[in-house]
């Protein structure tokens, strides 16, 4: 690598990115202007509101029944109404019943925010009963009912008072038995640092994604779009170098958008803590210098971070042949690290070493500990060596890309056709891995929402309407982009060759996942609770007939055509088998949403991918999904027989019989390949 | 000069209604030889593997199989692929410029990537804005130039680095006469100053007027080769285009005959 190369590399992107006016905009226009002019918009209305409420007047009306308690003192309490306290300029206005013919009808136009009835209690008449009626939805109504709560809860006070001083008896013996108050021993700089730990982070990361996003797309999918990367090709210099100096640009532009973002936000912060110190005395002050530690160590991990999100932002955008393209490219990249950041926001969580290694949340957990002046020196140093090894080796993956003359030379193709008008697409072939991709997004989105929120209701409705959307979402998108149905979904009439193979290798594979699940549960029995936990919800109550059809049957038919249809005809059209095979598994196996799962569910999408790449017949992998689920089911509903038959289901066997087992895996699954080439070989 | 041994460039593609990958080769076994005060006109159809062939002798792309050896002025040893980069000047339809710069913005950094001193990159910058008359807008960004005058700027970021070699990949596809008319002189130029030309067009006429030796090449292999006037005598004809076709057609028969 020549570092001379590098540099000339870096000052020309930089050149670039600074003649154009996105950059500037997204990096200096945004935080030096738009900040402090939303903040001083956002103060402005927060004033002008409050100060609406402040000089409220509140009109009231008091409907005093006819028979009341001896012991009501109109005149005292209306006194009290009418006081206005400790300074407040808010005041309550009395009105009189007779001014209004209809009291509910006056309180729903609007005319008085509130009114009081006052009336005897039926089963105690010496009480007296206050009923405020208000409205809710109305702020000046609200105000007002909260502050007669507290007056009506004055005059209680005084009532109770007046009464034991009559019978001699010293009210404070009585009333004020006891008091309470607390003593904060967080020191201003912590409690100030916490609120600053809740919601820097989380900017931050936002503003440094953001910073990257621009620069990243211009200086990959902008060249390529621009048709000036086969110029830059003809340079003398090596993809190192041509990487390594457009990513330290795209690093530098990042880094300056975020700190130009925190020196803007910070100077605002410090601007009202100003304006706070000098309206009142109160205001504790803060000791600034303390933080320093804590912004030193903040500003290495958001170096680290700038790298990794520079870096990821880089490789996604490499794919891209143009900006609409990157820009679609980078929006789940920017949902997940969103939603990551997010979670880190949440009250409680533990910064402990497993989470140090999580991207973004780790960077987000170390900042907000720092201000709290929790230095754990082997916790942030792994989140900065995660970091960069994360940049590292996206860095890396960048290199193999722009080794690659696919990437670099393809013509653009449309591959989102699912946001093409349905008139310009040609009928005929299979989906491309971007709808695929897009497919798959919008099911986990039903089913994280429409899915859980009627699984809330039933469980067994909500596997039942998951599914449907597992079968019509990607039937729906093959059937928009005009694709080839039985290409896309492998509909084939499988040989009785093919069906013998395939049952072989479930036969093989059936085993296997039990053992690596029971494996897996020793160590994350947490993870097996959960998972249990929604199995016995559904199985409690159901009749074992139900079971199988919501549980095997159903999730056959739709959960293969969506992973082994839709998806994996995707993705064996873009990818080697080996690849292909494993992107199914891998997809499978994070679509069930649990570790253990992940596993195990994995290996069976391996099975499942692997039979249908050699039959080309869905109806196998349906078949062996079947019998898959099938199993489990039955011996969940017959425990006791099952135990018998297959011991090893239900206790961790032996070495010995692991290897028995393991043993019997292969034998079955060489038949199984034996078969399936078999047929292929005959045709 | 430059020396091309046994090229091979394998590409995967989805192919017919299986989508099942197929290997296909781009460029199938090609040698070729240019020297210096030489122009080599490589023709074929859209397609032909004309792209792919120029872009692995001008070390953008790298060869499936085969080599390809660059010599500098005293062809001693081969040189390493850093340095038959800096021999080499390639020209294509998608080699654009940087919008944002100006030509002698572009230049300067040019300048630096091949390591040539700053003052002599000023002094060359002089001597090429003269020689193309570049005077006018050597100093506005690219990005607000005519065609003609950015290819002007195109021809002096190749020439910058005074190469040995010229790789030029369809030049003058989609210009103007005026336009087309300054690469080829450029071209001209070039050869009578001792330079080995690679020149691949579908423009036959310009080809036969131009070039010394011909190369056709159809799906990735050699066709012919040799001067036009040899091709044309081959096939008994009296153009590029005619000995093109004539080509082209026996190749088919050929395959035909093969298959039955």
């Amino acid at each position: 690598m020549n570092l001379k190369k590098i540099k000339t590399i870096y000052h020309k992107e930089m050149m670039e990115l600074f003649r154009d006016k996105k950059t500037l905009i997204m990096m200096i226009v945004v935080p030096l202007i738009l900040y402090p002019l939303l903040f001083v918009g956002a103060m402005f209305i927060t004033n002008t509101v409050m100060q609406s409420l402040e000089e409220g007047e509140y009109h009231v009306v008091l409907q005093e029944g006819n028979d009341l308690p001896s012991s009501y003192y109109g005149d005292s309490f209306k006194q009290m109404l009418e006081d206005t306290e400790d300074g407040l300029d808010d005041h309550i206005i009395l009105h009189d019943t007779s001014e209004y013919s209809d009291l509910s009808k006056a309180l729903e136009e609007e005319e008085i925010d509130a009114y009081i009835q006052v009336c005897k209690d039926l089963e105690d008449p010496g009480k007296t009963v206050f009923l405020i009626h208000y409205l809710s939805s109305v702020t000046n109504s609200n105000q007002v009912k909260s502050m007669l709560s507290d007056k009506i809860e004055r005059y209680n006070t005084w009532l109770s008072e007046t009464r034991l001083e009559m019978v001699g008896i010293n009210p404070d013996y009585i009333l004020h038995a006891t008091d309470i108050s607390g003593k904060d021993h967080s020191s201003t700089e912590e409690r100030m640092g916490s609120l600053i730990g809740m919601i820097l982070p989380f900017l931050l990361i936002t503003m440094i994604l953001l910073g990257a996003v621009y620069p990243a797309i211009d200086t990959t999918a902008g060249e390529k779009e621009r048709g000036t990367l086969e110029t830059l090709l003809t340079l003398p210099i090596t993809n190192q170098e041509l990487i390594t100096g457009k990513f330290l640009a795209v690093a530098t532009i990042s880094l300056m958008t975020g700190i130009l973002n925190l020196l803007s936000m910070g100077g605002i912060l410090g601007f009202t803590m100003m304006t706070l110190q000098v309206a009142s005395q109160d205001t504790p002050k803060v000791q600034w210098g303390s933080f320093l530690p804590a912004l030193v160590l903040g500003l290495l991990g958001i170096l680290a971070f700038t790298f990794f999100m520079s870096a990821i932002a880089m490789v996604v955008t490499s794919f891209a042949k143009s900006y609409k393209e990157a820009n679609n490219y980078l929006t789940p990249l920017l949902l997940v690290v969103m939603l990551t950041g997010y979670a880190g926001m949440i009250p409680n969580i533990e910064f402990t070493k497993v989470l140090a290694a999580v991207p973004v949340l780790n960077v987000v957990l170390m900042i907000t500990n720092l201000f709290v002046f929790k230095y754990s020196l082997s916790l942030i140093a792994e989140v900065l060596v995660t970091n960069i090894a994360y940049a590292a080796l996206c860095i890396w993956v960048l290199s193999k890309i722009y080794r690659s003359e696919e990437m670099l030379f393809a013509e653009s193709g449309a591959s989102f056709q699912l946001f093409s008008k349905r008139s310009d697409l040609k009928p005929g072939g299979v989906p491309t891995i971007t709808d695929a991709s897009m497919v798959l997004a919008i099911v986990v989105l039903l089913m994280m929402y429409v899915g859980s929120l009627v699984q809330m209701r039933s469980v067994l409705w909500g596997l039942v309407v998951t599914q449907m959307f597992i079968l019509l979402v990607p039937l729906l998108a093959a059937w928009y982009t005009k694709k080839d149905l039985r290409e896309t979904f492998s509909l084939h009439i499988p040989k009785i060759s093919q069906i013998l193979g395939a049952v072989c290798i479930e036969a093989g594979t059936f085993p296997l996942v039990i053992i690596v699940g029971q494996a897996l549960s020793s160590i994350w029995t947490e993870d097996l609770e959960a998972v249990n936990q929604t199995f016995a919800q559904i199985l409690g109550k159901t009749p074992f007939w139900v079971s199988v059809l919501v549980i095997a049957l159903l999730p056959a038919l739709c959960e293969e055509m969506l992973f082994r249809g839709y998806f994996e005809s995707a993705v064996s059209k873009k990818l080697k088998m080996i690849p292909a095979l494993i992107c199914v598994a891998v997809i499978f196996g994070l679509y069930h949403m649990s570790l253990i799962k992940f596993f195990t569910t994995g290996i069976l999408g391996l099975a499942l991918a692997y039979v249908l790449y050699c039959t080309k017949s869905i109806a196998c992998t349906m078949f062996m999904h079947f019998l898959n689920n099938f199993m489990s089911v039955y011996m969940s509903y017959f425990a006791v027989s099952s135990s018998h038959l297959f011991p090893w289901a239900f206790r961790m066997p032996s070495a010995l019989g692991i290897l028995g087992l393991f043993v019997f895996s292969v034998v079955m699954w060489g038949i199984g390949v034996f078969c399936l080439q078999w047929s292929a070989r005959k045709k | 000069m430059i020396r091309a041994n046994h090229l091979v460039k394998t590409f995967a593609r989805t192919e017919g209604k299986k989508n099942h990958r197929v290997e296909f080769k781009a460029v199938n076994d090609i040698s070729l030889e240019v020297h210096g005060g030489e122009i080599l006109g490589i023709l074929g159809p859209n397609g032909a593997g004309k792209t792919t062939l120029l872009r692995m002798l001008g070390g953008l792309m790298e060869p499936s199989s085969g080599s390809v050896e660059v010599y500098g002025k005293d062809s001693g040893e081969a040189l390493s692929p850093l340095e038959s980069k800096k021999n080499i000047g390639y020209l294509s339809g998608n080699t654009k410029l940087y919008g944002r710069f100006s030509g002698r913005e572009l230049m300067q950094y040019w300048g630096e990537f091949y390591e040539i001193p700053k003052s002599e990159v000023e002094e060359r910058i002089e001597e090429i804005s003269n020689a193309l008359e570049l005077g006018g807008f050597l100093d506005n960004r690219i990005e607000k130039l005519s065609t003609g005058q950015t290819q002007r700027i195109s021809i002096a970021r190749c020439l910058l680095p005074k190469p040995q070699i010229y790789i030029f990949d369809e030049p003058t596809s989609g210009l103007d006469v005026i336009s087309s008319r300054l690469i080829i002189d450029f071209m001209k130029k070039e050869k009578e100053a001792k330079k080995a030309v690679l020149y691949s067009t579908h423009y036959m006429e310009e080809a036969q007027t131009l070039c010394d030796r011909i190369l056709m090449i159809h799906e990735g292999r050699i066709v012919a080769s040799g001067t036009p006037r040899e091709i044309e005598e081959a096939t008994h004809t009296d153009n590029l285009r005619d000995a093109f076709f004539a080509i082209i057609e026996g190749e088919e028969e050929g395959h035909e005959s093969k298959e039955n």
